[in-house]
């Protein structure tokens, strides 16, 4: 990831404004929130990816995490949802340093599976979690909700502090806002020495090292980070939808998201923005075969892989005639010619 | 202890290979050391040993008074004894200014620091570095583009921009053309002048000579010798094992004056 | 003594069919370098390849192995020829590799859900009956995993250790540059490599749905626990693998039987990040050697 410039925050912030005053619909508005909390995630997944080079599959993991935080504290304990959000991103982001100190010792293909592999035993001890934590109208509800979720508790109340025409758009201005500082975040980080260090560590780790960056420490910062925002992610999810359930930790949701960065393509900053605004709009376009979405979604992902590793923000790049002599000598290089 | 680098006993194992055994040497601040010796005598390896890259297998090594066994790369680093890589190792995707800033921002880990904006310290140890190297009109360049003098040129800069009480330089004119060669002695005899102590691995005796103040032959990781590069090039082991009949006849008599 | 033999027969049953999966992952890895995330899937078209062949094409279901190795081989092999092939040797190959094979993955499962639908079937290629050891009950259908799993496994160290491509298979995993070099149709031991892992997770996923059932998702727990067997082992360490498969199937049947069925995957899971903090390299891999 090269250094970012500041500017697709202005242009994101105009863009997120717009759409409520152009297509105010409820329907619009209402998936739209949906594709800024995924579009956060990708963001903060691309980070793991590209700044610390650190192939994880825990995201929706802390995700989860996130949501269920905001749930737990809310529905069992009768927190306040404004006090369960940054709450929620702070305990992701000590679960995101705990598993990337665990994670973070071994390479590649390794931190895959055993990111992976932790996922799966959280969906499994979810699923599985029959017992009651608290009795509701005779209701057993377990801690985590079991394999039906957690759904009785209150969203951020939008409703009632302010007036109808704005009302509606409340969580979805909170989806933008969360965007938006997480996006700053990126960049900030990206552009400071943080950040040089991590693209040193990413580039040459051996050499990074001789150079006094130490890599552990650089890459459970971007854990931590990255983690937090998609922990806060996961709340503003679960206090959306009012539910909290499993399912976000299955595979065809990891694909989904997955597909966002692909599609986009990971070398900008924004290009997971981008595919979030693809993905979402192609999962409209294509509802009518709503059976048929992961093959829909994989063989995309192929075509992508398979034609333009670097996602639509590559091709994108591609236009910049100064990218495109850089890339041209890189692809000689790798040829060997 | 007038020694700034002490190895004492130092040997490296892999499986049955004897890598280095019992290298014992010293070198005091100020001096620059050369090392030679023919393929897989262990000269890296002995870089890697001191730096903490591959551990020791037995052995001590002491650095400016520190006892600096098991430490790590970063540590050593942080300690002021700084390496220059052998294949010109850079950072490709960043600039050259970015590559030499690299190596001066987390010298002093320990210290505090905010980790969001550049000290302006080190933002100007930084320019003073690529200035010294000489490639001041080329900062903004990224380094993946670069001719390989020029990278090496970038990993000087990004090991001395530190003030590093001490280069470690591992072939570091290997693969250049003669008047490169020059440019490049020319910026080590600016370190030198700044009273920077070198250990230098290089088989190309022209340059060896005109640098160094001492030179050690390793040879089966074993020191063979060590002292004089004049010496050096009647010492009879090392004709045998590492420069040859001819080369060393040639050297005695470009040198003999 | 009847929980023990409860835990032996059930844990040996399990250790067995990790075995055939996990084999074919570290072929894989260890021979070309991919990891295949489209191991479940794999497992999944096999199993159904069995049951559409018995209960649609009416031939005898224990040819129904036969069948579930021969179009999951087939669909290994097309994966590479149409995907893989092409990744090969691109900056950042191995995070593209599994990327498409996870893709893939999910096309394959979502065909067959499309196709067979999402209901739970039962595995026609099954035994029954059983004998008693003691007072415990042994499924013959067991046994009959135990011994397959074995011959299977005689049969590849036979291939690997004694056959010509056995040979080309262990040069190209060693180098596969010097392995052109030498003569060796890298091309073609990639595709037999691709084949009999293909064959070794069709023939798994029958197993699998044979004590269990069959449904458009049934691969991913086995494939999840191949991965541990595979991590825990070192990647690409084939005969490390096989002991690591009974000694987790073991563990899985006494941490299910003694604690709870639930909490096997986290159990096994935290054994294996400890063991990993210690061994980054696994249990069997030789350290330096880590694929980075």
């Amino acid at each position: 990831m090269k250094k970012e410039s500041y500017i697709v925050l202005p242009i994101l912030a105009v863009l997120c404004i717009a759409l409520p005053l152009f297509y105010g619909d409820r329907y619009v508005i209402g998936q739209a929130t949906v594709a800024l909390i995924w579009a956060t995630v990708a963001l903060n997944w691309n980070l793991v990816f590209s700044m610390a080079g650190v192939f994880s599959l825990a995201q929706l993991a802390f995700f989860a995490v996130g949501g269920y935080t905001l749930a737990v504290l809310n529905g069992h304990f009768g927190i306040s949802t404004w006090i369960a959000l940054p709450v929620a991103g702070l305990v992701t982001m000590m679960v995101g340093m705990l598993s990337g100190a665990a994670c973070l010792r071994l390479r590649g293909a390794y931190v895959a599976l055993l990111t992976l592999a932790l996922s799966q035993a959280l969906y499994l001890l979810i699923v599985t979690d029959t017992a009651c934590f608290r009795t509701e109208g005779g209701n057993c509800i377990p801690f985590t909700g079991g394999s039906r979720g957690l759904s009785r508790y209150e969203d951020f109340g939008f409703r009632e502090f302010l007036p109808y025409p704005v009302s509606h758009i409340g969580d979805y201005g909170l989806a933008a806002a969360l965007l938006i500082v997480s996006l700053f975040v990126a960049i900030l980080v990206s552009r400071s020495p943080f950040g040089l260090g991590f693209r040193s560590i990413r580039d040459n780790e051996q050499y990074a090292r001789a150079r006094g960056l130490n890599r552990f420490r650089f890459q459970l910062s971007v854990f931590a980070i990255s983690a937090a925002f998609t922990g806060m992610a996961g709340a503003l999810y679960a206090g959306h939808f009012r539910v909290m359930g499993p399912n976000v930790l299955r595979l065809d949701v990891m694909l989904f998201v997955f597909a966002m960065i692909v599609v986009g393509g990971g070398l900008k900053i924004w290009g997971p923005l981008l595919g979030a605004a693809i993905i979402t709009v192609l999962r409209e376009v294509s509802v009518s075969f709503d059976s048929w979405q992961p093959t829909i979604l994989g063989g995309i992902m192929l075509v992508v892989i398979l034609l333009a590793p670097q996602g639509v923000s590559g091709l994108l790049a591609l236009v910049d005639p100064r990218q495109r002599a850089g890339s041209r000598l890189e692809r000689r290089k790798r040829e060997g010619i | 202890m007038s020694e700034i680098l002490e190895c004492v006993g130092v040997g490296k194992r892999f499986g049955g290979v004897h890598a280095l055994s019992d290298v014992n040497f010293t070198v005091t601040p100020g001096e620059i050391v050369g090392i030679g010796g023919p393929n897989g005598a262990g000269k890296t390896t002995l870089l890697e040993v001191i730096t903490g890259l591959t551990p020791g297998s037995s052995g001590r090594v002491e650095f400016a008074g520190t006892d600096i066994t098991g430490r790590t790369p970063e540590q050593v680093f942080c300690l002021g004894l700084a390496r220059v890589f052998q294949s010109a190792a850079v950072f490709p995707s960043l600039t050259v200014f970015e590559n030499v800033l690299a190596g001066v921002v987390y010298k002093g880990a320990s210290k505090p620091r905010t980790p969001l904006t550049y000290r302006e310290s080190d933002l100007e140890a930084t320019r003073a570095a690529i200035d010294l190297v000489g490639l001041s009109d080329k900062a903004d360049e990224v380094v993946e583009h670069l001719p390989i003098l020029d990278r090496k040129l970038v990993t000087i800069a990004s090991a001395i921009c530190g003030k590093p009480k001490m280069l470690l330089l591992d072939e570091p004119v290997g693969g250049l053309t003669p008047p490169e060669i020059e440019l490049l002695k020319e910026v080590l005899f600016k370190l030198k002048a700044h009273g920077i102590t070198m250990l230098i691995i290089e088989h190309v005796m022209q340059f060896m000579s005109a640098m160094v103040d001492r030179v050690m032959i390793l040879d089966a990781g074993r020191i063979i010798f060590n002292g004089a590069f004049n010496d050096m090039i009647r010492d009879v082991e090392v004709m045998r094992v590492y420069l040859g009949e001819q080369a060393a006849a040639r050297l005695r008599e470009s040198f003999a004056g | 003594m009847e929980s023990i033999i409860q835990i032996f027969v059930s844990g040996l049953t399990l250790g067995a069919m990790y075995a055939v999966g996990t084999v074919s992952l570290s072929l894989l890895w260890g021979a070309v370098n991919v990891l295949n995330m489209a191991h479940g899937a794999l497992l999944v078209i096999g199993g159904y390849a069995s049951w559409y062949t018995a209960t649609r094409l009416g031939i005898p279901p224990f040819l129904g192995y036969f069948s579930a190795a021969l179009v999951s081989a087939t669909m290994a092999v097309l994966m590479y020829l149409l995907i893989l092939r092409w990744l090969k040797g691109r900056r950042g190959a191995d995070v593209l590799i599994i990327v498409a094979t996870f893709a893939i993955a999910m096309i394959l499962e979502n065909v067959v859900l499309n196709v067979f639908g999402g209901y739970a079937v039962a595995q026609p290629a099954k035994l029954s009956g059983g004998v008693y050891i003691s007072s415990v009950f042994v499924p013959a259908q067991n046994i009959l995993i135990m011994v397959l799993a074995l011959v299977l496994m005689a049969l590849l160290a036979l291939i690997l250790q004694r056959t010509a491509l056995g040979r080309s298979i262990r040069a190209v995993a060693q180098n596969s540059q010097a392995a052109v070099l030498m003569g060796i149709k890298v091309q073609h031991t990639y595709i037999a490599v691709y084949a009999i892992a293909g064959a070794f997770a069709g023939f798994s996923g029958v197993l699998w749905s044979s004590i269990s059932t069959l449904s458009p998702t049934m691969g991913f727990d086995p494939m999840l626990k191949a991965f541990v067997i595979c991590v825990a082992a070192g990647l690409g360490q084939i005969g490390g693998a096989l002991a690591v498969a009974i000694l987790l199937g073991l563990a899985e049947a006494a941490i299910q039987y003694y604690v709870g069925v639930r909490f096997a995957l986290p159990f096994l899971l935290l054994a294996v990040v400890a063991l990993l903090i210690v061994r980054p390299q696994g249990l069997f891999g030789i350290h330096g050697k880590a694929r980075q």
